[in-house]
């Protein structure tokens, strides 16, 4: 009978320990590639995947094209999709693109850019694709991955922001949101953009509300992307006709285009009285490693675990004696 | 007697600690997120400082919410699931971008063979989950890096056939 409960015992201990669930993660470092190339040339960049998770995996590279949704800042595109004059895809190779990982081991990946001689001015852009490789029974399995994005521009003379604001819808205020505009803008050019969406609700030449984005991510060249322009003013205005003025800088701030567009509002609408601007702009960041570690114990764990153990513990000893005495 | 009772409780504790080591040791930190009606618990990664470790380069690191079981889904009422998302990075500006990228039958739970469900796994940061697996939602750095909520329900229609249903989702981060 003591064999019995001993091994009851240590199958529930067992149990909780090994019923730790597993989470995938992977760490890139280096995973931007933003460079001035020349055509004939070949570049190579190195970037290192850390497989993050407490336990192996296994870890799959592909390289995929980049553009832009509507309502997304990047799409990975397969090769029937990436169809961009601007892709860099073709131009990509990246070694190794299968590879396993031990709990916090590493791996440099080689990524080289060949650019092909005669190879116009503009932008050329792609994505290389990193991830875990979903090895789960569950129903909803995850995997964790890292678009690293590779934004090449190929020197030359013709380097074209060219950019339209291709709809302008208003945002009915209700409930808790207030009036404001979706603007889609598209880049028509070769290059992508970053832009700085302002806009300003007119009735008339007088100023009712104004409104900005700026999200500090490009719009591929080819591609779309809509922004809510929450406007801001004083108190309300009725339903009626107006007009909206927007404009369309680049991250410098040089105008890059503008419209005046009529919007209608079909009911009494009411504005923020503060500023909201969503984003800010990358830039080249400090080294900061951040790393997982088996040091960081958590103590409150620990007493708890503890104390649980010793009235476990007792309560079993006790159990026991008593059958052993009855 | 007595003697043997101290042995006893001893070397029980002992085992107790050595076993339950594996959790105690490793870097979770248990979290208890049970603010909706999923009843799930949940544990999420702790990322700390390493300074003896010298990578360079601004980096991401995305750690996606373990896998969900979503148990026996009936007719009816949507079954849900839910788990932690976690980010770590030096970068200004990033996002994470949450889908089904599968080109076969994206956002659906699918059998073996061509057999799907017949609704979209719908997924979300908040409660009800409202994003179609297929276009799936973001995060960014105004939902912070840790504990990011995650959602999952999935509505089963009378005409769906009995079959084990699975779908993978993707996190990816990038900046």
């Amino acid at each position: 009978m003591k064999k019995a409960f001993l091994a009851i015992f240590l199958a529930l201990i067992l149990a909780v320990a090994l019923a730790a669930p597993v989470f995938a993660g992977v760490t890139v470092y280096n995973g931007k590639i933003e460079e001035t190339v020349s055509p004939g040339k070949t570049y190579t960049y190195t970037m290192t995947v850390q497989n993050s998770a407490d336990s192996p995996a296994d870890f799959g590279v592909e390289v995929d094209g980049y553009g832009t949704s509507a309502n997304q800042d990047f799409v990975m595109l397969s090769p029937t999709n990436d169809t961009s004059p601007e892709s860099a895809r073709t131009m990509l190779t990246v070694t190794p693109t299968n590879f396993h990982l031990e709990a916090n081991a590493t791996q440099e990946l080689t990524v080289t850019a060949t650019i092909p001689p005669g190879t116009g001015a503009g932008g050329r852009y792609a994505i290389v694709f990193i991830h875990t490789i979903a090895a789960s029974d569950q129903q909803v399995a995850t995997v964790s991955a890292v678009a690293a994005r590779v934004l090449l521009t190929v020197t030359g003379n013709t380097t074209d922001t060219s950019t339209q604001v291709t709809a302008v819808d208003p945002i009915t205020a209700m409930n808790n949101n207030t009036a404001g505009v979706l603007v889609t803008v598209t880049d028509n050019g070769n290059y992508y953009v970053k832009p700085q969406v302002e806009a300003t609700l007119m009735d008339g030449s007088k100023i009712i509300a104004t409104g900005s984005v700026n999200t500090g991510w490009p719009i591929i060249p080819g591609y779309s992307r809509q922004y809510q322009v929450n406007f801001t003013g004083q108190g309300t205005i009725p339903a009626g006709k107006y007009q909206v003025d927007v404009t369309v800088k680049d991250a410098a701030g040089n105008l890059i285009t503008s419209t005046t567009v009529p919007v209608q509002f079909s009911s009494k609408q009411v504005f923020q009285t503060t500023t909201t601007t969503s984003g800010t702009a990358p830039s080249a960041s400090t080294i900061t490693v951040v790393e997982k570690s088996g040091a960081n114990i958590n103590w409150t764990i620990i007493v708890v675990a503890v104390i649980g153990g010793v009235i476990v513990t007792i309560l079993l000893v006790l159990v026991l004696q008593k059958r052993k005495t009855s | 007697m007595r003697r043997k009772l101290i042995i006893e409780v001893f070397g029980f504790f002992c085992l107790f600690i050595i076993l339950a080591s594996p959790i105690l040791a490793s870097n979770w930190q248990i979290k208890n997120v049970n603010t909706d009606n999923t009843g799930f618990s949940v544990i999420t990664p702790v990322s700390v400082h390493r300074p003896d470790i010298n990578y360079s380069g601004t980096h991401i690191d995305v750690t996606a919410p373990n896998d969900i079981n979503l148990g026996v889904m009936t007719v009816g009422g949507p079954t849900y699931g839910s788990g932690i998302c976690s980010v770590s990075t030096d970068a200004d500006t990033w996002t994470v971008s949450v889908s089904d990228t599968a080109t076969g039958y994206p956002g659906q739970m699918v059998a073996t063979g061509s057999v799907y469900l017949t609704q979209q796994l719908q997924i979300g940061k908040t409660l009800p989950a409202d994003h179609n697996a297929s276009s799936g939602f973001n995060y960014n750095q105004s939902d912070g890096l840790n504990n990011l909520p995650f959602y999952v329900s999935q509505q089963v229609e009378s005409s769906d056939s009995p079959g084990s249903y699975s779908i993978t989702i993707t996190f990816v981060g990038t900046y």
